[in-house]
């Protein structure tokens, strides 16, 4: 944990809310990916990453600090938010998987995008829509929030083995997908 | 990180683009029944925002009630819906009242005068 937040940790658990509100700008969009690309909707995703860091302010008090990283205790809370709210809505139904990786292809492309960059962009959305939702869980904290094997597997409540193992076939469907685009890594 | 791995990640960099919308901080402290202190905050974007409001239904009320009072004033007085008569004479100013009388004082003579030729 870098000293800096560490340093903030401490405050917000003494109840510094300045400290707490750093912390909040600091991690409010990572937390908010991991979320998004669970729960598939936008403002869904900004609703319930807001209630994360509510149950964080609410439990900082007792967070212990054994050296793992701040962010991974947000990411587990965010994981079971995300978890109870599906058991909660057992009416959600799953969006238009395809319509959704569309949506955040749309989201992710700039004004001056090229032609290069929307070739790009279109196959991100293609290889993602293959994956299973656990190797995307992965495949967006490994890849996208370049996370190290220990941290996802505390975020997660795997071993660090079975998540290589279920890396390693990741990235081969990926390869495989990525071969019949004719895309070059 | 292995060198495959890298090269994903180059992959999947643009998705790290995706950022939600501002959602105060002032809201998860107040969710959380927490007192916000930090002046610093959204907190007191949404006082001015408070004050602001309040001050613009002051102005809107003090200024029906300004209309109000002239409106019942001129009613009191009866110059808005039934200007009379005597009202109009009373706006004539002296020279023309004076002016109006000396005229009617001639008429008078001049028709005594007439009557007495007769």
């Amino acid at each position: 944990m870098d000293n800096d937040i560490r340093v903030l940790v401490g405050k917000a658990r003494q109840g510094d809310r300045a400290a707490f509100g750093e912390l909040y700008n600091e991690y409010f969009a990572p937390i908010y990916r991991f979320v998004f690309f669970k729960i598939k909707h936008k403002e869904t995703a900004e609703d319930l990453t807001q209630a994360v860091f509510t149950k964080a302010l609410s439990a900082i008090a007792n967070f212990s600090d054994t050296g793992a990283p701040v962010l991974s205790w947000l990411y587990t809370i965010a994981r079971n938010h995300c978890i109870d709210y599906y058991k909660k809505k057992r009416d959600v139904t799953v969006g238009d998987q395809e319509g959704f990786w569309h949506e955040i292809a749309d989201q992710v492309a700039g004004p001056a995008e090229n032609l290069e960059m929307r070739e790009k962009r279109e196959i991100i959305v293609r290889v993602m829509g293959v994956l299973s939702d656990d190797q995307r869980e992965l495949v967006i904290l490994r890849f996208i929030e370049e996370k190290s094997y220990a941290e996802i597997a505390e975020i997660l409540g795997k071993s660090e083995e079975s998540l290589r193992a279920m890396n390693y076939r990741a990235m081969k469907i990926l390869r495989e997908e990525l071969g019949k685009m004719k895309y070059d890594l | 990180m292995n060198k495959d791995e890298k090269k994903f990640i180059k992959l999947f960099s643009p998705l790290r683009a995706i950022k939600p919308r501002e959602v105060l901080l002032t809201r998860v402290l107040e969710t959380a029944g927490a007192p916000v202190t930090d002046s610093s905050n959204s907190r007191l974007y949404n006082k001015k925002i408070g004050w602001w409001s309040l001050g613009y239904a002051r102005i809107m009320i003090g200024s029906f009630a300004v209309l109000l009072l002239v409106v019942g004033v001129l009613v009191a007085r009866g110059g808005v819906l039934n200007p009379s008569k005597e009202i109009v004479a009373l706006d004539m100013d002296s020279a023309a009242i004076s002016d109006m009388i000396s005229r009617l004082e001639v008429s008078q003579s001049y028709e005594a005068e007439i009557i007495s030729q007769e």
